[in-house]
């Protein structure tokens, strides 16, 4: 019988007039994106105009653009800028999954209805310096413009400054141009605006070969094809790429590739400081792009300090693929003491932890006399110096509910084959801080304590409110802890190492 | 019975087959993904379809490619959305008696959305969810356990949030 929540499910609405999509299907591929229906444009463009920023700049001179140069729009590993103008204007520029910040200028646009919409003008507003998109020297630049906008015109000024006046430029021009951050501004006629519309994109052109050849202090990625293999090399240590997807780039024409944005950290993570240069080396690689992009120069890893899963996209001749990594960004030459949180109830020592730029995570005991969610003890222990970033394991005071020693296989009950008495038995309480991975790592991982060949399985998956399921972790043929899946509280054998235990 | 088009060359007499015998579960899907958003669900759905039939003769697999090649439509239109205009649209949710799943399946990740239809609705083995959505079967397994943890609290009336912020 259904529970609750599946019965809710057949609720989904189903697909109605199949013949009406299908007739969309054979009017042919949009090729770029989604072509949003018309009520669904405008409510989007009227939610952009609503939000959209306004720079104060410069007028510059507008000069006809292109000259009949033809559109490359459907080159899918081009850098698109895009015009539409379903309510409002809106201009774009995309490359690689990322896009560039966009400053306005004051318009004004006559609506359907007869009225005038005018776009106020905020002075001095400036681009992000995470705004600069970065295109690799040589990419081709097309522009869409199913809107109808006429005429385009694009000019180009060095710098991060949206009021320099630019020079105007064409598209093939601006695959050629030389590396360094550039204000590109589109100026665009629409028939419902008397005056050229202007925006302005942050555009940064990069080198397109890497950087010099590897050195110390380099990270360094690998691609092998044939199998397909991608790794990571830093410091001696190397991590082999999870890879999450490949595809044909002759066949199949899609602009967003995937990233790794799931959550799904591998097991192990590889530890490099922040901005780490990386060199990537392999035969036949054609082009690359990684993400998140937090710097202007894409051949740098993350400077976010944390865990993080790092996207990898490739692609040779014959060969597209996303590889994903589990980097842990850290900053190796600093350290800061442990503070004392002993005594402090969880919500405060988080806090003091936090501040002092550690990580933590929890162990519970059982302590019936205590007050709960007191301190008890920390490792390391207070005033050690540790790296910023450092997991702090922190021991707090509770009331333990360990999952039951029995595992149930439909109406039977097995009894638990435990590797100790009940009398070594200690429950313990789950981390507070847990890394996304899956199946039964997310049990080893987050609870720590495991050895090689040691297993986890699925032991008993109860359907009710809510569910509950429970697994054991064993050791040479036998049970040494019992632990609830999602709160990762459990009990464990003394001395098992399991959540410290 | 399902069309079995996964061993050679699609046509289009193949795509127009796979759409009838698959277009309502991809939908149902992307519909899930998307949080409610049907308008967003048809876009997707037609335009990989349409892609899918202008290089039918070179795709081996037609039905993974759709798959693939919607969900990233649809994923980057709700990028799109959210980066240009904060709040989402499309709003209104129907049927009615959808709303409070719908609501519900809000509150879950994109791909645990996916996950827990095509796994509890359109009852395919967690292999093949995987498969459709591009991700491996363990990471699908701990989609679909944290999902239907949710899913219970969110549907019985209880919120996990409110309960710890309480």
């Amino acid at each position: 019988m259904r529970t609750g929540w599946r019965k809710a499910l057949s609720n989904l609405p189903r697909l109605e007039d199949p013949e009406r999509i299908w007739r969309r299907v054979e009017e042919g591929p949009a090729g770029d994106g989604i072509p949003p229906t018309p009520g669904r444009g405008q409510r989007i463009a009227a939610a952009v105009v609503g939000l959209a920023v306004f720079a104060g700049a410069a007028v510059f001179a507008l000069d006809a653009f292109g000259g009949g140069e033809p559109p490359a729009s459907m080159d899918p590993d081009a850098a698109v800028i895009t015009l539409a103008a379903d309510v409002h204007p809106e201009a774009s520029l995309a490359f690689g999954g990322g896009s560039a910040a966009v400053l306005f200028e004051s318009y004004c646009w006559d609506q359907p209805n007869g009225a005038q919409f005018c776009g106020d003008v905020y002075p001095d507003q400036r681009f992000p310096d995470d705004g600069f998109l970065p295109v690799p020297q040589g990419t081709t630049f097309a522009l869409v413009n199913d809107d109808g906008a006429d005429p385009v015109a694009l000019s180009l000024a060095e710098g991060e400054d949206p009021s320099a006046s630019g020079l105007p430029i064409t598209l093939s021009e601006l695959g050629r141009t030389d590396p360094g951050r550039y204000v590109l501004t589109v100026a665009a006629t629409w028939e419902q605006s008397a005056q050229p519309i202007v925006f302005h994109l942050a555009l940064e052109i990069v080198s397109a070969t890497s950087p010099e050849p590897p050195v110390d202090g380099l990270a360094v990625v690998s691609v092998q094809q044939e199998p397909l293999r991608v790794s990571i090399s830093y410091g001696g240590e190397e991590q082999k790429a999870d890879i999450r997807d490949t595809w044909n780039p002759l066949t199949d024409n899609i602009i967003d590739r995937p990233t790794c944005d799931d959550g799904t950290l591998g097991e192990t993570l590889l530890v490099v400081p922040p901005s780490t240069r990386f060199f990537v080396e392999g035969d036949g690689l054609e082009g690359w792009t990684v993400f998140p992009q937090p710097h202007s120069d894409p051949t740098r890893l993350p400077r976010t300090e944390g865990p993080m899963e790092w996207t990898f996209r490739g692609e040779s001749a014959d060969l597209g693929f996303v590889a994903c990594f589990s980097l842990f960004v850290r900053d190796p030459g600093v350290t800061v003491p442990v503070p004392d949180v002993i005594d402090l109830l969880d919500q405060g020592a988080y806090e003091a932890l936090g501040e002092a730029g550690l990580l933590w995570d929890v162990a519970l005991v059982d302590a019936p006399d205590e007050k709960q969610w007191r301190v008890l003890s920390t490792d390391p222990p207070i005033g050690a110096a540790v790296e910023p970033n450092t997991v702090v394991h922190v021991v707090l005071s509770t009331r333990i509910e360990p999952p039951p020693q029995i595992a149930i296989d439909g109406d039977e009950q097995l009894p638990v084959d435990w590797a100790c008495g009940e009398a070594d038995r200690v429950p313990f309480g789950g981390p507070h801080l847990r890394l996304s991975i899956g199946g039964e790592a997310w049990v080893t991982a987050n609870l720590g304590g495991a050895e090689p060949g040691d297993k986890v399985v699925l032991a008993m998956m109860i359907q009710g409110s809510p569910p509950w399921d429970v697994w054991h972790w064993i050791r040479d043929g036998k049970v040494i802890a019992v632990v609830d899946y999602d709160s990762l509280d459990g009990v464990a054998c003394q001395g098992s190492g399991v959540a410290g235990v | 019975m399902m069309a079995s088009l996964d061993d050679d060359a699609s046509t289009e007499h193949d795509l127009a087959e796979l759409f009838r015998a698959e277009a309502p579960t991809v939908w149902r899907a992307l519909y899930a993904f998307t949080g409610g958003r049907r308008e967003i669900a048809d876009d997707a759905l037609a335009e990989a379809f349409a892609r899918a039939l202008a290089h039918a003769p070179e795709i081996r697999e037609p039905l993974a490619w759709v798959y693939r090649v919607s969900f990233r439509l649809a994923a980057e239109e709700l990028r799109r959305q959210r980066r240009n205009a904060g709040p989402p649209v499309d709003e209104v949710i129907d049927p009615p008696e959808a709303q409070d799943v719908v609501r519900a399946l809000r509150r879950l990740t994109p791909t645990q959305r996916a996950a827990v239809v095509l796994a509890y609705e359109v009852d395919l083995p967690v292999a093949e969810v995987a498969s459709r959505l591009g991700i491996r079967p363990a990471t699908v397994r701990v989609h679909l356990f944290r999902a239907r943890r949710r899913l219970e609290q969110l549907l019985r009336g209880e919120d996990e949030d409110a309960d710890r912020m309480a």
